[in-house]
């Protein structure tokens, strides 16, 4: 992999699926699956059609990213969320991950990916659609299934429509 | 030649923060160190921010007090006669404090060798509009779909009146109509209401976003493509009836027939619009895009990333979408026309509404960090 294609960082709320999501898309690569097998964060890589990366990053954990701030500074795209629907107060969950990464998310972008949504429908898209616009954010929010390699796709590539 | 790493031991780090730490050596400070037990350390790195850590750095400095100490904090601290690294650690600032604490000198990564890296990898086409796209997006239309959902029209000159007549079509003569007041009735009663007076009937749960339906695709684009005037569909038969959800479901009587309502509506605005405009859509009034559809449950249609990305920032007008974005206009209308159906879409009456803001207007600091990365994406970066 080169160290500067460009990044984009997973996270999400506990069982929203992040490894399953960068699993979903991702190319085959055994040495970097080993290269990761020692770190909790997950990895992928991405191909675009015309044949240029997108490394993927996974973590559900705050301090991995403070320690990685050389992923975080140089070719970040931006932030995916996964929001897990079925726990008990999802809203609560989008408002964390917003204010933990709000200074990431200052400098590059955000899409939001609801998954479960099919177990649950106590809140909808609208209601995270009120909460990120009262933090003065309107970006891409869809329903995924973070098993589904075209659910996920279309989140990256919203984020890259976002430049 | 065979490199020498520095051993460090971390204090203050659970199991997890201890991995990222041996992967942030590996991937992104060359190697020059690695993670070693306490008993084999050069240099110790503390993590000032870990509850009671205090005492272990007194200890650290007893036991061996002639090994050099970092220490990390998300703060800024007073390092004393030690080394401070500030959290989010920088590979290049720990590459410095661990060559001034032993003289070891990391090799760099050549930059003209990345640069052939970079050349070699990129074959990447100039255009500077399109999205990159995925490989085997699933979604992608086949050309049979395509010309179903957008159409085949080709652009016109929208300033010239005697273009327009053919990029709108009069939703009131249409199915959709009915379709979109069905929706707005369950959406304001709370209800289900059945339509009837086509060949069967449909019914709409807007709670559940639910619609049952026993035609086939085939009939329903079949009703979609023709004014109801022209077929066998009377429009006054055409009956909206408000519903209790739980009496409304006993019609319902094959599970197979239930489909998303929003996925149907899209579906259903697509193969009316084909690529044109509802009528009495205004071409110079600025138009809101309230947020994003929920492109993961919807037909994608060619370009609407774009057009959303471009539309969702400020409300615009037609033309200047058509100018702005130099996409094909029947994608366009298309994506206008089913957001407007889901009631995602309309005319900006506000006056702050109103106000168009010129392209390119972002945060500086955004735009660089993107620019500098979509130049990647294309090559510029790398033909200099």
């Amino acid at each position: 992999m080169a160290e500067n294609d460009p990044k984009i960082i997973f996270t999400g709320s506990i069982r929203a699926g992040v490894k399953t999501a960068i699993r979903a898309v991702s190319v085959s690569d055994t040495a970097i699956k080993k290269e990761f097998q020692a770190t909790t964060m997950a990895y992928g890589v991405l191909k675009l059609e015309n044949g240029r990366k997108i490394q993927l990053y996974g973590t559900l954990d705050q301090e991995q990213l403070e320690l990685m701030a050389d992923i975080l500074s140089s070719d970040c795209i931006g932030l995916a969320l996964l929001i897990d629907n079925s726990r008990e107060n999802p809203i609560a969950d989008l408002k964390f991950f917003l204010n933990t990464f709000s200074d990431f998310i200052t400098e590059t972008n955000i899409v939001v990916g609801v998954a479960q949504m099919d177990l649950t429908k106590k809140t909808s898209l609208e209601d995270y659609r009120v909460e990120l616009k009262s933090m003065s954010l309107n970006p891409p929010l869809f329903e995924v299934d973070v098993r589904q390699k075209k659910d996920i796709s279309l989140l990256v590539q919203a984020l890259l429509s976002l430049h | 030649m065979q490199k020498v790493m520095i051993k460090i031991h971390a204090l203050g780090m659970d199991e997890r923060s201890c991995d990222t730490l041996k992967f942030f050596f590996q991937k992104f400070c060359n190697n020059c160190c690695e993670i070693s037990e306490e008993d084999v350390a050069e240099v110790f790195l503390i993590n000032m921010d870990s509850a009671g850590i205090d005492n272990e750095l007194l200890r650290l400095k007893n036991t061996y007090p002639d090994l050099p100490i970092i220490l990390t904090s998300v703060k800024l601290i007073d390092p004393d006669e030690h080394y401070f690294l500030r959290k989010p650690m920088i590979a290049s600032h720990l590459i410095t404090i661990i060559e001034k604490v032993s003289g070891f000198i990391p090799p760099k990564v050549s930059a003209q060798k990345l640069d052939n890296v970079i050349t070699q990898d990129e074959n990447i086409e100039a255009s500077t509009s399109q999205t990159p796209v995925l490989e085997n997006l699933d979604q992608q239309l086949n050309e049979k779909e395509m010309i179903a959902f957008v159409g085949e029209a080709e652009d016109v000159d929208l300033r010239r009146a005697v273009n327009l007549d053919r990029i709108f079509f009069n939703m009131e003569e249409h199915f959709l109509v009915y379709l979109k007041q069905a929706y707005q009735q369950a959406k304001k009663e709370n209800c289900a209401v059945k339509i009837t007076g086509l060949w069967k009937p449909i019914l709409i749960f807007s709670e559940s976003n639910q619609i049952y339906i026993e035609m086939s695709d085939q009939q329903l684009k079949s009703i979609c493509s023709v004014s109801l005037d022209s077929s066998a569909i009377a429009k006054s038969d055409i009956k909206l009836e408000s519903l209790m959800a739980p009496k409304a479901a006993l019609h319902c009587k094959k599970h197979k027939n239930y489909q998303r309502l929003d996925t149907f509506m899209w579906k259903i605005a697509l193969w009316t619009s084909r690529g044109r405009l509802p009528r009495g859509i205004p071409l110079d009034s600025a138009l809101y895009l309230l947020g994003w559809p929920n492109l993961t449950r919807l037909v994608l249609t060619p370009e609407a990333l774009r057009i959303t990305a471009c539309w969702v920032r400020y409300p615009r007008t037609v033309i200047n979408l058509t100018e702005v974005l130099k996409v094909h206009q029947r994608y366009l209308f298309s994506f206008i026309t089913a957001s407007y159906v889901l009631g995602m879409s309309g005319l900006a009456n506000r006056e702050s509404d109103n106000l168009i803001l010129p392209l390119g207007l972002e945060s500086p600091r955004k735009m660089n960090l993107f620019s500098r990365t979509m130049k990647k994406f294309k090559g510029v970066e790398s033909n200099g």
